[in-house]
């Protein structure tokens, strides 16, 4: 009976507790709803981007499966469906084709086995109606190629008449007409235009499974995540003949990885920020009441009472701030999130549903509790066995360090300096948190930079203009660009150099050449697809090539360029000037490139004797230089052999006609759009010649360039926000804990003004400390950082402006949020202040 | 001349039941360069009395002028610069500032202002306030009585015109009380300070040129 009463007494007493510290425990409410909700929302994009990557093939492919192996034969697909860890293997055939005569898109027509279409198809579409095809004459449609046809409204048995081809090479079925009969209908994700059709037509079409391109055999995993070892083991368990290959995502597992590696990060800090906010705000509520604390003890709580009646407090904050953090989790993972997306993708149709699962929700609100544990646990312990006396002097009021005593002057500063030293737990953990958000900008200020667009087209393109006679392919004496054209484009205002780059087809000397290039077409042959009967049938035509002959296409045609100094110069600096311009110039010889993984290296030294279309006699050049890690400056290469590069002079001088296939040109300032359109104009009547600019791709890469800044600005916007509310608090209540101290401060005459100077120099330290610490951490990750993840290879950045800026904000906000804390907690009657 | 004048000083706290009457119509006049000993039982008013003149409260009613100041006229701003130029306070609850040495404490009120300290002054000061060698201890480390002398050397330092003290000798022993005592009033006689100095020892009263007896915030003759 006693112990019953006992607890009345202590949930009455914490209740009167409660209600006396309400704006504490408002904000005790809200912190732990901020955790909640960031938590839900971090852990629901986790999963919706883990979707996005395992299930990316429902989007690309509308189908679901994790790998496919093309040109399956009937034994791999049994071995297939035998080996480890595969859940299911089905078969589609893609057999045929309706004619497009008006522009329209063809639909395709797929055959797919049962497996297939139960556990790939099936699943992967929105909506579908019907049964599969049975009879030749069936077919099932998607919602998208029947609305290609007119159809709006369809209905299983009506008829749609179709002009198609057969896919098969040996096939005569071509501009069939046949009178199909609806069985169905389905939506794709995505628009595929894709019928399905009966097992009798596919087989009428002719069509194997084992035709390039035609056949695949689509593997669903049990493992989606798999590894690139996993695809391996997979590939000897079926057996791959010749150069085929599964076709699987390399990356997915690493992708994977650093995704999980985000959300801990992300769920880290939020759960240390959650932690620290809760410790924060109870910790101002213990010190308010801490003489309380100190008479219950005296005159007799135990320690398990006083916990429960600390405990008790703490409940109520936790039920309402859960429970709101999570409903507005929901709300803007299952609203806000997908509809942010879907408009940043701009892509239609796209699958981006944020995924969902009530899962989530408990995993949230265990992490969340997590961090109120966290945050109350080491109070709680010791506020609960505080002795009455300890109470008295719970504040923390030594002044640190061993600092010179004897000061004849204290400064604001000197005193701001030894408050925010006075708790080095909460200066550390404020601080660290300041720093990260620093570190975590500038590494992302960086990373924007070197995917900005401007970065990536400098450094993918080496000019600003180009002009191209576009007809040089089809017709090689064809003089598109003139040296007058050269002139006038030179003479144009914003254009600093014209290079000028000569380009000629020759015809390799199979004889002469053949050993020396073998590894050229090699390269070529190794590829998914290609097959050695196709080698070898290639060889034999360049074999029996007869002099003379200029037929297209051949086999063993190259090309031969001529270029200018200004060329050179580009193409040197992309070598990092391992080329020897003067003997370059004097015509000592010719730069090699390589294709795909052979290196022109084995060129060097070698004499490649060619003949040059429309001359009869056969020249020759040395190459001397290898143009490994150079670009080619060429727009039309033949693609397998070498591109051979020569001085303007020399190139001359072996082909009697030299024609210029384009020109490039530098401006002035990159991106100056008025020097485009000059440039336009001058070839206003040149149908034959075709300008490209850098500017055009800036449009189309400056997409990419925005999701990335939403992305890192979002992640950014977090962290700050995340910072900010931890900064505010851990002034709040410094100011909290001291406020009897600077009433103390006004009693002697410290004006208010005087009191915000201190307040917000007290910041302004935070921010200098914190702000010099990241600099000197966050300037070299930023450097490593950038060099792990530098795709495009564009120069390392620091941009000084938005750091500039960045840091500007940061004192601002570091040296006002004190100042507007202090105006907000330190009012009241000094007196009463004074009391406290 | 008149430095430090109340009229009709009301301070009421509460309402209805629970209204408290901590002052209830004070008129009280002090001359410049007076020594005043403020007497009375426990809770009859005086601490709050001493925190109207000093500006540390305002009044219900009533007005309070010192110095030259009509203290309900002053902003807050005003207010504390008006206490660090003018007044000198010493608290019954010391009020000194833990982050700051003895020294800097003492010295703080002056710097505020932007003066130069007096350094002889100070010195002298804690010396005959026996804190010559505890300049540099923080007020956790000092015993009551050294805080409350600490107390009193801040409030002498920047040499105010009015010297308000809420029983200044509270927490010490007579010798060591007699000793302070005799700082005040030399302070006090030197720079032709006003004293007004709370305190229940009858004998420490007598020392003083003036009693006012307060008793349910009225004052009794
Ligand atoms: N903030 C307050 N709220 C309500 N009543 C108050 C408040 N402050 C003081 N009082 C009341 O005003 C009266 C006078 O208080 P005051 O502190 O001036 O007494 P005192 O004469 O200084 O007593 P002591 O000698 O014990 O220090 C007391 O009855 C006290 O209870
Ligand atoms: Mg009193």
């Amino acid at each position: 009976m006693m112990k019953i009463r006992n607890k009345k007494i202590l949930r009455m007493l914490a209740g009167k507790a409660y209600r006396k510290n309400l704006r504490q425990n408002l904000m005790m409410i809200f912190s732990i709803a901020m955790t909640a909700f960031l938590i839900t929302v971090v852990f629901s994009l986790g999963i919706s981007y883990y979707k996005t990557v395992t299930e990316r093939n429902l989007a690309s492919e509308g189908m679901k499966y994790d790998v496919s192996l093309p040109e399956p034969t009937d034994e791999q697909i049994q071995k297939a469906r035998e080996a480890d860890g595969v859940k299911c293997a089905g078969l589609a055939v893609k057999c045929a084709v309706t004619d497009s005569d008006d522009g329209k898109d063809r639909i395709r027509f797929w055959w797919a086995d049962e497996i297939c279409w139960e556990k790939q198809c099936r699943p992967a579409f929105v909506m579908w109606e019907g049964t599969y095809p049975e009879k030749e004459n069936e077919i099932m449609l998607s919602t998208q190629a029947l609305s290609e046809l007119g159809i709006e409204q369809p209905e299983t048995g009506m008829g749609i008449p179709l002009i198609w081809s057969s896919l098969s090479e040996d096939s005569d079925l071509n501009n069939c007409e046949t009178v199909f009969y609806l069985t169905g209908w389905f939506e794709e994700y995505g628009s595929h235009n894709s019928g399905y059709i009966s097992k009798e037509f596919y087989e009428r079409t002719g069509v194997k499974q084992t035709d390039t391109t035609n056949g695949v055999l689509y593997i669903s995993l049990e493992n989606p995540l798999y590894s690139s070892a996993y695809i391996k083991k997979l590939g000897n368990q079926i057996g791959l003949i010749g150069n085929q290959v599964i076709y699987s995502d390399a990356l997915l597992f690493v992708k994977f990885v650093r995704l999980a590696a985000g959300i801990l990060f992300l769920t880290v800090m939020t759960l240390v920020s959650g932690a620290l906010f809760v410790y924060n705000i109870f910790y101002i509520s213990v010190a308010r009441e801490i003489r309380h604390y100190g008479q219950y003890k005296t005159i007799g709580m135990t320690v398990s009472q006083m916990k429960k009646y600390l405990l008790w407090q703490i409940f109520w904050n936790v039920l309402p701030g859960i429970l709101g953090g999570l409903s507005l989790g929901c709300v803007v993972a299952l609203w806000a999130v997908p509809y942010m997306l879907g408009a940043l993708s701009g892509e239609a149709g796209m699958r981006q549903v944020v995924a969902f699962h009530p899962i989530l929700l408990v995993l949230a609100s265990v992490v969340t509790l997590l961090a109120v544990w966290g945050g109350c646990r080491q109070l709680l312990e010791k506020t609960a066995r505080l002795t009455p006396v300890e109470a008295v002097r719970f504040n923390e009021s030594v002044r640190p360090g061993k600092e010179k005593r004897r000061t004849k002057e204290i400064g604001m500063f000197q005193m701001a300096r030894w408050n925010i030293f006075r708790s080095r737990k909460r200066f550390m953990v404020s601080a660290a948190s300041l720093c990260m958000v620093i570190v975590v900008f500038l590494v992302v200020s960086v990373i924007l930079q070197q995917n900005s667009a401007k970065a990536i087209l400098n450094k993918q393109y080496q000019y600003d203009a180009r002009v191209l006679n576009s007809k040089l392919r089809d017709d090689q004496e064809h003089a598109g660009i003139t040296e007058e054209l050269a002139e006038q484009i030179s003479g144009l205002d914003g254009v600093k150099t014209v290079r000028k780059v000569y380009s000629q087809e020759v015809q390799y000397d199979y004889a002469d050449t053949y050993e020396i290039m073998k590894d050229y077409m090699r390269a070529v042959y190794e590829l998914p697809l290609m097959s050695e009967s196709q080698l070898e049938e290639n060889l034999k035509v360049w074999k029996n090539r007869l002099p003379g002959d200029e037929t297209y296409p051949g086999q063993g045609q190259g090309r031969l360029v001529g270029i200018d100094e200004a060329e050179f110069d580009v193409l040197n600096k992309q070598g990092n000037g391992n080329l020897d311009k003067e003997a370059f110039f004097r015509g000592e010889g010719a730069i090699a490139f390589g294709f795909l993984s052979v290196s022109a290296e084995s060129l060097v030294g070698k004499k490649l004797n060619f003949q040059v279309y429309g001359q009869p006699q056969e020249s020759s050049v040395t190459v001397k230089w290898s143009g490994d890690g150079i670009e080619t400056p060429v727009y039309f290469t033949n693609d397998v052999m070498p591109d051979i590069i020569v001085c303007e002079e020399l190139f001359r001088e072996l082909v009697t006609v030299p024609i210029l296939e384009l020109l490039d040109i530098d401006y002035e300032e990159a991106f100056d759009t008025t020097t485009d359109q000059a440039i336009a104009k001058v070839l206003e009547n040149h149908d034959d010649l075709k300008l490209s600019t850098k500017t055009e791709d800036y449009d189309l890469l400056y997409g990419n360039e925005l999701r990335l800044r939403v992305i890192g600005g979002s992640l950014c916007a977090v962290l700050v926000v995340l910072t900010f509310l931890n900064y505010g608090n851990m002034m709040a209540v410094s100011i909290q804990s001291r406020r009897r101290e600077l009433a103390a401060m006004q009693s002697i005459g410290m004006t208010r003004s005087q009191q915000k100077i201190m307040m917000a120099a007290e910041g302004f330290h935070y921010a200098l400390i914190a702000g010099g610490i990241s600099l000197a951490a966050g300037l070299p990750l930023s450097y490593l950082i950038s060099a792990a993840v530098n795709t495009y290879h564009t120069p390392y950045q620091f941009l000084i402006l938005p750091n500039l800026l960045f840091f500007a904000v940061l004192f601002a906000f570091c040296s006002l949020i004190p100042v507007v804390l202090y105006q907000f907690l330190q009012r009241g009657r000094l007196i009463e202040l004074l009391k406290e | 001349m008149e430095i430090l004048s109340a009229r009709k000083l009301k301070k009421y706290y509460g309402e209805g039941d629970s209204l408290v009457k901590a002052l209830d119509g004070v008129d009280l006049s002090v001359e410049q360069g007076e020594f005043v000993a403020v007497v009375g039982s426990s809770g009859s008013g005086k601490s709050t009395l001493l925190h109207m003149l000093g500006g540390l409260d305002v009044p219900t009613s009533g007005s309070v002028c010192a110095a030259g100041h009509e203290l309900s006229k002053l902003s807050e701003n005003e207010l504390a610069i008006f206490r660090r130029r003018k007044i000198g306070f010493v608290f019954q609850d010391y009020n000194l500032l833990p982050l700051l040495n003895v020294y800097e404490n003492i010295v703080l009120p002056t710097q505020l202002d932007g003066r130069k300290t007096d350094r002889a002054f100070v010195e002298e000061l804690l010396k005959r306030l026996g804190l010559a060698d505890r300049q540099e201890a923080l007020p956790n480390c000092l015993s009551g009585g050294q805080q409350q002398r600490v107390a009193i050397a801040r409030a002498l330092a920047a040499k105010p015109a009015i010297l308000l003290a809420d029983e200044p000798t509270g927490n010490l022993d007579t010798r060591t009380s007699q000793e302070v005592l005799g700082v005040l009033k030399a302070a006090g006689e030197c720079y032709s300070q006003t004293i007004v100095m709370i305190t229940h020892n009858p004998e420490i009263a007598q020392l003083a040129g003036r009693i006012i007896r307060i008793e349910d915030g009225k004052i009794c003759a």
